[in-house]
């Protein structure tokens, strides 16, 4: 269960966000909307215990982070980038299983820089079905991504949520996943 | 952090160093050329040469250590690695983590030419200056991956990197150098260096940790 009382954090000085309280139970997803510079990333970051905040977080470990940036090695096979992902979540799963949910399959062997935005998000989400935790955070997952890959997308994150993962996802377009919860940050 | 995940860490930077060697090219290329380039500024009187060399090889040695330095940490916060890798694992390791790999693509090859800088150079205690050499580098990849998590997220970069690092590195040299000369103080000086190793080994991980930590906080 994810517990969050009056969390709240600073960024360059400021306070990006009003104290925030929620609550979410495994297999829930919570959507977390807002204008730029809104603190939907800070709010994330906080949750995955990457910025220090104040206020009361319990939260089952491990946590997914996936940020705007990818973490992917533009000079690395998009394989090699993936087999460093599953060594990170000391993860059995097949590869090819992972990159097929997103139709991507062709692309293992291809070199990163070579890919287009798009595509490198297909890695970047691929990379949800080589691990498993209870706590899933997504920044913006739907952004590059065309209908066909936001469908495979809301796919992923169904099955994830019937593992009774939680997830907690900031994201500005249309999203069309049933959500638990919703956060409108002002 | 597990044994699989450092290993992956060590072989993905191995392979990220294999995929652009330019860089262990430059650091090769800048010992050979600076080990080359001395001779024709101070003469090439064989016992002169032998009398300053090891200090020199030692000194152009640790400053081709020091080329690209910055790089340690810098790609992996810049493109979201480290957050990744924060976020699962933590950081204690990631020191003596980047330190090893930074040991296997900068020093280690450095020290393979070093033979060779021996014998342009008339070096009578050549295995001595390779043993003093061995032992003191684990310390200088420590303390240079520390000062790079130190100067993560700055403008300066490489040269903050060289301007914290540098002054640490004046005992190690004094005590590399005791140790190659031979006489009575050569094994203390030996040991000493063993024990600048435990010590980089068992605080510096914390301090980069620290290091590391602030700077994914301003990222």
């Amino acid at each position: 269960m994810l517990e969050a009382r009056d969390i709240a954090c600073q960024r360059a000085g400021r306070i990006p966000f009003a104290p925030l309280s929620f609550t979410l139970c495994p297999g829930e997803a919570l959507l977390v909307t807002g204008a730029n510079g809104s603190g939907k990333t800070s709010l994330l970051r906080l949750l995955a215990g990457l910025l220090p905040g104040e206020g009361s977080l319990n939260r089952p470990e491990p946590v997914v982070y996936l940020g705007h940036r990818d973490g992917l090695k533009r000079e690395l096979s998009v394989s090699d980038n993936l087999s460093f992902w599953r060594a990170l979540w000391n993860d059995r799963h097949e590869l090819d299983a992972a990159l097929a949910l997103f139709g991507i399959a062709p692309l293992k062997e291809r070199k990163v820089q070579s890919l287009s935005a798009g595509q490198r998000k297909r890695v970047d989400l691929s990379r949800l079905a080589l691990c498993a935790a209870p706590l899933i955070l997504l920044d913006e997952p739907n952004e590059h991504l065309d209908d066909e890959g936001v469908f495979q997308l809301v796919r992923l994150l169904e099955e994830l949520r019937g593992r009774q993962s939680i997830l907690v996802v900031a994201a500005h377009g249309h999203l069309p996943l049933a959500f638990s919860a919703r956060v409108a940050l002002s | 952090m597990t044994f699989r995940l450092v290993a992956a860490i060590i072989l993905r930077d191995i392979r990220l160093n294999m995929a652009g060697p330019w860089e262990i090219c430059a650091t090769l290329c800048f010992f050979i050329l600076i080990a080359i380039l001395f001779p024709f500024a101070i003469g090439d009187d064989p016992l002169l040469l032998s009398r300053i060399g090891a200090g020199i090889g030692f000194t152009v040695l640790i400053l081709a250590s020091l080329v690209s330095l910055d790089h340690v940490f810098a790609r992996d916060y810049e493109d979201g690695s480290l957050d990744l890798i924060a976020a699962r694992a933590g950081t204690t390791l990631l020191v003596p983590v980047k330190a090893l790999t930074h040991w296997l693509t900068r020093i280690l090859p450095l020290l393979i030419l070093l033979p060779l800088y021996g014998l342009l150079w008339h070096q009578p205690r050549l295995g001595a200056l390779l043993l003093a050499v061995l032992l003191a580098s684990p310390a200088l990849s420590l303390l240079g991956v520390a000062g790079a998590a130190l100067a993560l997220g700055s403008r300066l970069g490489a040269l903050l990197v060289m301007l914290l690092v540098m002054p640490l590195y004046v005992p190690i040299v004094i005590f590399a150098m005791a140790a190659q000369a031979g006489g009575e103080q050569a094994g203390g000086a030996f040991w000493m260096l063993v024990g600048f190793d435990l010590l980089a080994l068992g605080t510096l991980p914390w301090a980069g940790r620290a290091s590391i930590g602030q700077a994914i906080r301003f990222s």
